[in-house]
């Protein structure tokens, strides 16, 4: 597989994964009310990804909300690619809206609990 | 439109008209009287979310619940009536829009009614406001699931001249976040109620004992729950407060302070807890995430922190439920609702 796209719908996030290029973005709203299915198969995805022979992993969150499920569903997604630092040089880029603390805390929080260093960069809209 | 009903129609009842005004339906039954039945709303919301401009709610042989919305009306025309009596009048009436319709089946309207029962029962499990009397001067609760029901709750209990105030942000939305609300609410009062430990302690075991939940029952590991706790002791004047990710605003009389919690200061050990002296006059503030996290009427900006303030700003100046309903159906507008929402002030 080389890449993994999903467009975004109404209420669940955009997704373009590129295995061969080694980048990975996730964003947009997140409010689906069973989310495992959603992220179950990007967190595949990601552990396929790990024997892969790209050497750099350079993922890219752009949320501008998602409700608590499926915020553990993200973390879970974040602790897959916390494993990628075994075998690849990994990059997080953590985008949130200038004026959204809370999307700044949680991508703090997960930063925190996983040890991982994160970019944070602010933006003055996420559209 | 009605008399035109009446005109084409005169053997159906008609039950009255659903306006939207600032995002609230009212059910005008005359030109005096505005009733909302949670029934009659959700036929209009389902209504409205479709994209048919009529539902036909079979209740029973012969007997049907008719709800139409010509899109070049405002107002939701509400019929019962046999079903095969209504057609022609609706096609009537609907002369001008294409005929779009959606039928809801006798066992569908079973299991809404069932939900519809459920949310009910739940509801009735929420604490009466009556408790909060004697130890406030003013006070509101605005509680406005996703749903009929959902994963936020409130909760009161009365020990002398004390009272504690809990609200809890349950993971997920409707009936079943509800039921893991009600189990978590009895979970948080074992460890709360009557407990001579430190509030924030008794947080952490509250949080040791949903780990062993999940553990015993091999539970979802979605289930998770953000509280916000507040003890008021009215004879000492002290206000103690901790939480897990629901903060507590307060306006001490000169300015509108925050204290900010984190679900994950619990894994870290650092949860918060302050002891405030308090006094008459001063203002406090509980809501769940889905009040800052609902966006604008453009759909692009949530209310965010900032949006936030500006409102509480306008509470200390005094409580207004009024108000605040205002002022979040302004800035919602039509967008839709993604959240719980609760939001709980007290003046002292």
């Amino acid at each position: 597989m080389s890449f993994l796209l999903i467009e975004a719908g109404k209420n669940s996030p955009f997704v373009c994964f590129d295995f061969d290029g080694g980048t990975f973005k996730v964003g947009g709203r997140s409010v689906i009310e069973q989310p495992l299915e959603f992220y179950q198969q990007l967190i595949s995805s990601i552990g396929n990804y790990s024997s892969s022979a790209i050497t750099e992993a350079h993922f890219t969150f752009e949320f501008e909300y998602f409700n608590t499920s499926s915020c553990k569903c993200i973390f879970n997604l974040m602790k897959e690619i916390k494993k990628l630092e075994d075998r690849k040089s990994v990059v997080i880029n953590w985008y949130y809206d200038k004026d959204d603390e809370d999307m700044l805390e949680i991508g703090e929080d997960f930063e925190d609990i996983l040890e991982m260093p994160f970019r944070m960069i602010s933006r003055d809209r996420l559209d | 439109m009605k008399n035109r009903v009446k005109e084409l129609y005169g053997n159906l009842e008609v039950y009255g008209t659903y306006t939207k005004e600032q995002n609230q339906l009212y059910l005008s039954k005359d030109d005096t009287t505005r009733v909302i039945t949670s029934r009659l709303e959700e036929i209009c919301r389902e209504l409205l979310d479709s994209d048919a401009n009529h539902v036909v709610i079979e209740l029973e042989e012969n007997k049907s619940f008719i709800g139409f919305y010509p899109h070049s009306q405002r107002s939701i025309i509400l019929l019962a009536g046999g079903p095969i009596d209504c057609f022609p009048m609706l096609h009537a009436l609907l002369i001008n829009d294409e005929c779009t319709e959606r039928t809801i089946s006798f066992e569908e309207e079973n299991v809404r009614k069932s939900f519809l029962r459920s949310s009910e029962l739940l509801s009735q499990l929420l604490p009466v406001n009556d408790t909060l009397e004697p130890f406030f001067d003013d006070y509101f609760i605005y509680y406005r699931p996703l749903y009929q029901i959902g994963g936020d709750f409130y909760w009161f209990e009365q020990n002398d001249d004390k009272i504690m105030i809990i609200l809890g942000d349950c993971t997920g939305h409707g009936v079943a976040a509800a039921l893991v609300g009600i189990a978590m609410l009895q979970m948080v009062r074992s460890r709360f109620s009557h407990s001579e430990k430190e509030l924030h302690e008794s947080l952490y075991d509250f949080y040791d004992d949903l780990d062993a939940y999940h553990e015993k029952y091999e539970s979802d590991e979605m289930v998770d729950l953000e509280l916000g706790i507040v003890v008021y002791d009215k004879s000492k004047g002290t206000l103690d407060f901790t939480g897990s990710g629901i903060n507590l605003h307060y306006y001490d009389g000169a300015e509108l302070k925050l204290l900010k919690t984190r679900r994950t200061q619990v894994v870290k050990k650092e949860l918060v807890h302050v002891k405030l002296n308090v006094k008459e006059g001063q203002k406090f503030f509980l809501h769940s995430d889905g009040v800052i996290d609902q966006f604008d009427n453009q759909n692009k900006r949530k209310l965010g922190r900032m949006g936030l303030q500006t409102i509480l700003e306008e509470q200390c100046k005094g409580l207004s439920e009024f108000q605040f309903i205002k002022h979040v159906n302004a800035f919602k507008g039509q967008t839709e609702q993604i959240d719980d929402s609760t939001f709980l002030a007290f003046s002292l």
